[in-house]
C-alpha cells in the first residue's frame, strides 16, 4: 500500500490530477465542469496563498505543519491541474491560471526532473500570453541560464526545449540567452540530442531577431562557418535533420551567399539519402525502407532557394555554375526519385512518403535544366498518379503538374497537351473536392493555347452547366477564365462569339460581378466583324421563353442599342423595343436603367417607335426607383424638346460607341496570383490572339538586390595574397599560397581551340597533422551583371574531407569576355576546419590579360625580329595615335636579364637583339571573347630606379594600360 | 518552411493538446475562437471526397487528419508544401501509440503531459527534431522512467 503511494508520487501518476481529470469528465452537463473547475481554481490558489504567506511571513509565527505542506510533488500536482484547466477549458480561462505563476517558477527551479517539466511545459503554454514575460520575464530568464550551464544535460535539454518552442514570443529571450544557446550548439562535447534541441533552440531565437548574426561581420561568418560545419558528418542522418531547417533559415533570411558553397555538400547527402546509401533511410514499419522524406524536403527547399532558373540573368548561381559531378548527382536524385513515386506502395502511409519525394524533385528539377526526355517521363509519372484512388495525390500531382507546366515551360506543356487531356476533362467531370477543382482549373488554364482552346472551354463551359457543383466561388473563378481564355485564344470569330454569349447566359449567381459581360462589350465595339454576328445571337437569347440571365439582356441593351441598324431589314426597332419591355419587369433596377437607355437609342433610329417609347417613360415617371424615375423624366423631356424645337437632340446625345482604348483587361487582374502571368491583353480581338502565356517562375531568391558585388567587397584578402596573385602571372604552374594547415598549388592551361578560355587546377594538400574537414570553396567574380569580364565555371569541387597528406583538386574555368583590369580578378575563398579550428582564407586568383597570351600563329620564340617590331610600332603609331598606348614606370629593382626572362614566362614573345642597350622588346597576342584577338607591343626600358614601361596595342581603349598592370605585378 | 501550430481535437472540438510555434492567425487575446474556427473549418470536411489539405486564413494552411475519435491539425505557411506534413501526424500518432500501448483518446486526456513530452521530443521549434521512431520511443521512455 505504502509502496503504491509512493508510486504515485513518481512524475507517471499524480493521483489528486487523475483524480480531477475524472471529475471533469464525469461531469455531464457544462455548468457542473464550470462550478468544478471554479472550485478547484479557489482551492489551488488557497494552497499557493497559503505558501506564500508562510514565505512572507518567515521567523513569525508559523505553524510546521503549514510549513511542510507545499513539497515539490504537491507543487507540481497543483501547476499540472492548472494546465489541465487551461487545455480543458479551450485556453479561455488563460487569465484566471496566471496566479500561479510564481509557483511555477518556483517549480522550475526544482531539482527534480518530474517536477522542472510540468513548470516548463506549463510555461510553454502560457507563455503566449504576454503577461508571463510581463511578470516573470526575468525569473523565467534567470532559471534559464542557471540550467543551459547546469551540468545535468536533462535540465539543459529542458531550458532549450523551452526556448525552442516559445523563443518566436519574446525577443528578449534573443538578446539574452543567444550566446549560451550557441555554446551548446558548438560545443564538440555537447551530447547528440542537445545539439539537436540547441540547434532548433537557436533557430527559434533568430528567427525572433537575427540582428544578432547581421550586425557583426566577423561573429556572423564565424557563426555561419560553425553552424554549417555541424554537416560535416555525413553519415549523421539525426542530427542534420536539426541542422538543416537552421541552415535555410540562414540561406533565406541573413547571409545566402554564404551557404552557395555548401551546394556540393548538400547534393552529396541528398543523392546518397535518395540512393539509399548510407543510413538516411526511413522505416515504415514492417516495410521496405525508403530514403527519409524529411531530409529530401529540407535539403530539396534549401537547394531550390540558392539554386536559380537557368533563364536568371542577374547573376545567381544556376545549374551552369555547378560542377558536372554535383550536377549529375541531382540530375541522378531527379530520376531515381521518378522512380520511387511511382512504384507501387504499399499503404497510404507508404505512398504519402513516396510521393513527398516524387513532388519535391520534380518540382527542383526544373531547376537543373532537364532534357525534354527527363521532362516527359516526369510528366507521364504525374498523370499516371492522377488516377490514384486517394483525393491527397490527386491534389498534390495537380499542384505540382502545375508548378511544371509553368516553369520547365512548353515542352511540359506539349507533352500534357499531346497525351493527357482526356484524362483531364475525365477528372472534372467527376472530382468533387473544389480544392481539387481549383487546380485542375488552373492546370487547363496554363495549359490552354489556340490549338486546344476550344474543347478546354467547352469542358470548362460543360462543368458550369454541371449543376453538381454548388460552390459558387470557383464558378466565379472558371467563368473569369473561360471569358480571358476566349478572348486570348480564340481564332474563330463565331465561335468567340457563341462561346461568350453561352457564357453569359449562364445563371447570374455564377458570374459574379459585371466584369464579364463589359469585357465582351468592349471587344464587341472595338471589332465591326463580331457585331452583326453578336446582334443575330442576342436577339435569339431574348427571344427565348422563360428567364434569361441578366448577364445577356445587360449585354443585350448596349450592344442591341448600338448597333440595332444592322438587324435592319430582318428585324425592327419597334419589335427589339417589344422584347425589352417583355423582359423590363423580370431584371433588376440597374438593368432596368440600361434598357431605359437602349430606348432612347432605339428611338434615335426609328422616330416611328416615338410614341410607345414616350408610354413606356410616362409609366415609369411612377417608378419607386428614384434612379429610374429621374431618367424616364430626362429622357421624356429630350422628347418633348426635339419635338417642340425641331432640332435632332438625340442624335447629339447618342452618338454611336468610339472603340474602347484600354490595354489592358480588368478580368486578368481578378485571376490574382494565378499561375499565368497576367501579360497585358488588348482590347482589339484581331491582335489578342498573339498574346503568348508567359508564365512566371516560382521565387526563388528573395536577396535580389545583394549583387555578388558586396561579397566580393567584403571579403578580408589573407596576408600576402599579391605573393600568390604575381606568382600566377608570372609562372604557369607554382604554390598558389601556403597556411600553417593547408598548401595551395596550381596550374594554369589554355585550350587551343579557345585562346580565351583558362583552365586552372588548384591543388590542396593537407601538411598539419590531423584531418582536414569541412573543405569549402567558393570563387567570387567582380560582377556577374549583363556584362561581366569574365564568366567562371567550376568543373570539380575539392573533396570535403582530407586526410593527413591527403590532395585533392579543383578544376575551374576563366573565359575571358574583354580586358578588365587584374585588379578585378576573382576570388578564391577556402574555409574548413582542423582539429578544433576553424579557417578561412580568401585569395585572388589571376584572371589577368596577359594569362592567356600567346605569341603568334606558331610558338617559335624570337620570331619578331627588331625591325619588324619597330615597323609595327610605327605602324601602330601612325593608325592609332596615342589611343592605344599607355606608358608608366614601375620601381622594380629586377635586372634587364631578369625583365626578359619574366616577360617570356609570361607568355611573351621577346626579341633577341643587342642594338639597344637597357631595353626590352616584347610582342604578344591577348585573346578575348567579345572583342576578339588584339596585338600588343611593349617596350621595357631598364633604369637604375625601376623600369620604363611603354605598351602599344592595335586595339584602342584601355587594353594597353591593363596589360602594363600585369607586367608591372609580375615584375614587382 | 515551419509548422506555426499542433492540435488535436476529438470530435466534439474539444482541446486535447495545443502548440502554439508563434501567435495564433487572430487575435493573440482569442485563441479559443481560433479554435473554434479551425474546428468547424475542418469537421465540415469530407473526408472520403476532400483532401486533408485545407487554407485557413490568408497566411495559414492546416494539414489535418483524423485517427479514431481524434483531429491531428498542423498549421503551417501558405507556400509550404503540404504532403511531408502528413508524415509527421502519422509518425507523432505511432509513436504516441507505441509509448502509451494502442493510444485512446483518454491516454491523451488523463496523461497530457506525456503527450507534450512526446511532442517536444518530434517536433520544436515547428521543425522536426527526430524522425526515428525507435529513437523516440527509447528518448520518451528513459524520460519517463525520471523521476
Amino acid at each position: 500500500m505504502l509502496a503504491a503511494t509512493s508510486n504515485n508520487r513518481s512524475h507517471n501518476s499524480m493521483k489528486g490530477l487523475q483524480l480531477f481529470i475524472a471529475d471533469l469528465r464525469g461531469s455531464v452537463h457544462a455548468e457542473d465542469r464550470e462550478k468544478r473547475i471554479q472550485a478547484e481554481l479557489v482551492n489551488i490558489r488557497r494552497q499557493f496563498g497559503a505558501n506564500n504567506d508562510k514565505e512572507r511571513g518567515k521567523g513569525s509565527s508559523v505553524s510546521p505543519l503549514m510549513a511542510s505542506s507545499m513539497n515539490g510533488y504537491q507543487r507540481k500536482k497543483y501547476v499540472a491541474k492548472l494546465a489541465y484547466i487551461l487545455i480543458a477549458t479551450n485556453t479561455t480561462r488563460i487569465a484566471d491560471v496566471m496566479f500561479g505563476l510564481e509557483e511555477c517558477c518556483e517549480l522550475m527551479a526544482s531539482s527534480i526532473y518530474s517536477e522542472k517539466f510540468i513548470a516548463y511545459m506549463t510555461l510553454e503554454m502560457l507563455y503566449c500570453s504576454p503577461t508571463v514575460a510581463q511578470q516573470a520575464g526575468d525569473r523565467i530568464i534567470q532559471q534559464l541560464k542557471h540550467d543551459l550551464a547546469s551540468t545535468s544535460d536533462n535540465s539543459v535539454s529542458l531550458a532549450l526545449n523551452f526556448l525552442a518552442v516559445v523563443g518566436k514570443f519574446d525577443s528578449r529571450l534573443t538578446a539574452e540567452l543567444i550566446h549560451e544557446v550557441f555554446q551548446v550548439l558548438r560545443s564538440p562535447t555537447s551530447a547528440q540530442i542537445l545539439k539537436k534541441k540547441s540547434a532548433l533552440a537557436f533557430l527559434a531565437l533568430i528567427r525572433n531577431d537575427s540582428s544578432i548574426l547581421t550586425q557583426d561581420a566577423r561573429r556572423k561568418q564565424l557563426w555561419i562557418q560553425r553552424i554549417t560545419s555541424l554537416l560535416d558528418d555525413s553519415t549523421n542522418y539525426r542530427l542534420m535533420i536539426s541542422v538543416l531547417p537552421l541552415i535555410d533559415y540562414i540561406a533565406r533570411e541573413v547571409d545566402g551567399q554564404a551557404c552557395v558553397k555548401l551546394i556540393p555538400q548538400l547534393s552529396d547527402i541528398l543523392y546518397n539519402c535518395i540512393t539509399g546509401k548510407g543510413e538516411a533511410s526511413y522505416d515504415l514499419s514492417g516495410q521496405q525502407s525508403m530514403p527519409n522524406p524529411w531530409l529530401v524536403t529540407k535539403i530539396v527547399a534549401i537547394l531550390n532557394f540558392l539554386i536559380s532558373s537557368p533563364s536568371s540573368s542577374s547573376g545567381e548561381t544556376t545549374f551552369s555554375n555547378i560542377d558536372q559531378g554535383t550536377l549529375g548527382k541531382l540530375r541522378t536524385s531527379v530520376t531515381k526519385a521518378i522512380e520511387i513515386g511511382t512504384e507501387p506502395a504499399l499503404d497510404a502511409v507508404a505512398r504519402t512518403v513516396k510521393n513527398t519525394i516524387l513532388f519535391s524533385l520534380i518540382n527542383f528539377a526544373s531547376k537543373l535544366d532537364p532534357s525534354t526526355d527527363a521532362i516527359v517521363s516526369s510528366v507521364s509519372a504525374l498523370c499516371s498518379l492522377l488516377a490514384s484512388t486517394e483525393i491527397n495525390t490527386r491534389y498534390l500531382t495537380l499542384d505540382c503538374l502545375i508548378k511544371l507546366c509553368s516553369v520547365s515551360g512548353k515542352s511540359a506543356r506539349d507533352d500534357v497537351r499531346v497525351k493527357h487531356m482526356d484524362q483531364l476533362f475525365g477528372l472534372l467531370l467527376i472530382e468533387r473536392d473544389t480544392s481539387i477543382l481549383r487546380k485542375l482549373v488552373d492546370l487547363l488554364y496554363t495549359l490552354a493555347d489556340s490549338s486546344n482552346v476550344q474543347p478546354i472551354v467547352n469542358a470548362l463551359l460543360k462543368f458550369m452547366t454541371d449543376a453538381r457543383q454548388s460552390d459558387n466561388s470557383i464558378r466565379t473563378d472558371v467563368s473569369v477564365k473561360i471569358a480571358v481564355l476566349t478572348e486570348k485564344f480564340a481564332t474563330d470569330t463565331t465561335w468567340y462569339v457563341v462561346v461568350s454569349l453561352d457564357l453569359l447566359a449562364l445563371p447570374t449567381s455564377s458570374l459574379g460581378s459585371s466584369d464579364i459581360w463589359q469585357r465582351i462589350c468592349q471587344i464587341v465595339v472595338n471589332n465591326k466583324s463580331l457585331q452583326l454576328l453578336t446582334c443575330r445571337r442576342l436577339l435569339e437569347y431574348l427571344r427565348q421563353r422563360g428567364n434569361v440571365s441578366e448577364a445577356i439582356i445587360k449585354a443585350s441593351a448596349f450592344i442591341l442599342g448600338e448597333y440595332a441598324e444592322l438587324l435592319a431589314p430582318d428585324t425592327s426597332c419597334g419589335e427589339i423595343f417589344n422584347l425589352f419591355t417583355d423582359k423590363y419587369f423580370s431584371v433588376s433596377n440597374l438593368c432596368r436603367a440600361m434598357i431605359l437607355t437602349t430606348m432612347m437609342k432605339l428611338y434615335k433610329r426609328d422616330g416611328e417607335i416615338g410614341s410607345a417609347v414616350i408610354k413606356f417613360y410616362q409609366l415609369e415617371l411612377n417608378s419607386l426607383d428614384v434612379e429610374l424615375q429621374t431618367r424616364s423624366y430626362e429622357y421624356l423631356k429630350i422628347i418633348q424638346l426635339e419635338k417642340v424645337s425641331g432640332v435632332r437632340l438625340v442624335e447629339a446625345l447618342f452618338e454611336p460607341m468610339v472603340p474602347f482604348n484600354s490595354k489592358r483587361n480588368p478580368l486578368l487582374s481578378r485571376l490574382g496570383g494565378s499561375v499565368l502571368s497576367s501579360s497585358d491583353s488588348t482590347s482589339d480581338f484581331s491582335t489578342a490572339n498573339s498574346i503568348s502565356t508567359a508564365p512566371t517562375p516560382p521565387p526563388t531568391r528573395k536577396s535580389k538586390t545583394i549583387s555578388r558585388n558586396a561579397k566580393y567587397e567584403d571579403q578580408q584578402l589573407a596576408a600576402g595574397w599579391q605573393e600568390g596573385l604575381r606568382r600566377m602571372l608570372r609562372h604557369k604552374q607554382g604554390v598558389f599560397c601556403t597556411s600553417p594547415f593547408l598548401k595551395i598549388l596550381y596550374r594554369l592551361s589554355v585550350a587551343p581551340a579557345q585562346p580565351e578560355l583558362l583552365e586552372v587546377v588548384l591543388t590542396y594538400v593537407n601538411i598539419s597533422d590531423q584531418p582536414i574537414t569541412s573543405l569549402l570553396t567558393d570563387l567570387i567574380p567582380i560582377r556577374t551583371d549583363n556584362d561581366p569580364p569574365y564568366i567562371m565555371k567550376v568543373l570539380s569541387v575539392p573533396n570535403l574531407k582530407l586526410l593527413e597528406g591527403e590532395r585533392t583538386s579543383h578544376r575551374f574555368e576563366i573565359l575571358t569576355r574583354r580586358a578588365s583590369p587584374v585588379e578585378q580578378s576573382p576570388i578564391l575563398n577556402v574555409s574548413f576546419k582542423c582539429g578544433g579550428h576553424t579557417s578561412e582564407i580568401s585569395l585572388k586568383v589571376a584572371a589577368g590579360i596577359t594569362n592567356t597570351i600567346s605569341t603568334g600563329q606558331d610558338s617559335l620564340k624570337g620570331q619578331v625580329s627588331l625591325s619588324q617590331f619597330v615597323q609595327r610600332w610605327r605602324a601602330l603609331g601612325d593608325a592609332l595615335g596615342r589611343s592605344g598606348e599607355y606608358h608608366t614606370k614601375t620601381n622594380s629593382l629586377q635586372t634587364l636579364e631578369q625583365i626578359g626572362a619574366c616577360m617570356q614566362k609570361m607568355g611573351f614573345d621577346v626579341v633577341d637583339q643587342a642594338i639597344a642597350v637597357d631595353t626590352v622588346f616584347a610582342a604578344g597576342i591577348v585573346h578575348t571573347k567579345n572583342d576578339g584577338n588584339s596585338g600588343s607591343l611593349l617596350k621595357l626600358r631598364w633604369q637604375t630606379d625601376g623600369v620604363d614601361i611603354t605598351c602599344k596595342t592595335t586595339k584602342g581603349g584601355q587594353l594597353s594600360e591593363f596589360i602594363v598592370q600585369c607586367v608591372c605585378a609580375a615584375l614587382a | 518552411m515551419a509548422i506555426k501550430f499542433v492540435l488535436c481535437l476529438n470530435k466534439q472540438g474539444a482541446l486535447r493538446l495545443i502548440r502554439l510555434f508563434e501567435p495564433f492567425p487572430g487575435e493573440s487575446s482569442n485563441n479559443q475562437s481560433t479554435i473554434a474556427q479551425i474546428y468547424k473549418l475542418i469537421s465540415s470536411r469530407d473526408h472520403r471526397h476532400q483532401s486533408n489539405f485545407v487554407e485557413f486564413s490568408d497566411s495559414t494552411k492546416l494539414v489535418y487528419k483524423r485517427y479514431a475519435g481524434l483531429y491531428f491539425v498542423l498549421g503551417i505557411e501558405l507556400e509550404d508544401e503540404e504532403v511531408i506534413y502528413l508524415s509527421y501526424i502519422h509518425l507523432f500518432v505511432e509513436v504516441l501509440d507505441a509509448f502509451f500501448g494502442n493510444v485512446c483518446e483518454l491516454d491523451l486526456v488523463f496523461n497530457f503531459h506525456k503527450a507534450y513530452m512526446v511532442l517536444d521530443e518530434l517536433l520544436i521549434g515547428g521543425e522536426i527534431q527526430e524522425t526515428s521512431k525507435l529513437v523516440l520511443l527509447e528518448r520518451v521512455n528513459y524520460l519517463d522512467r525520471l523521476n
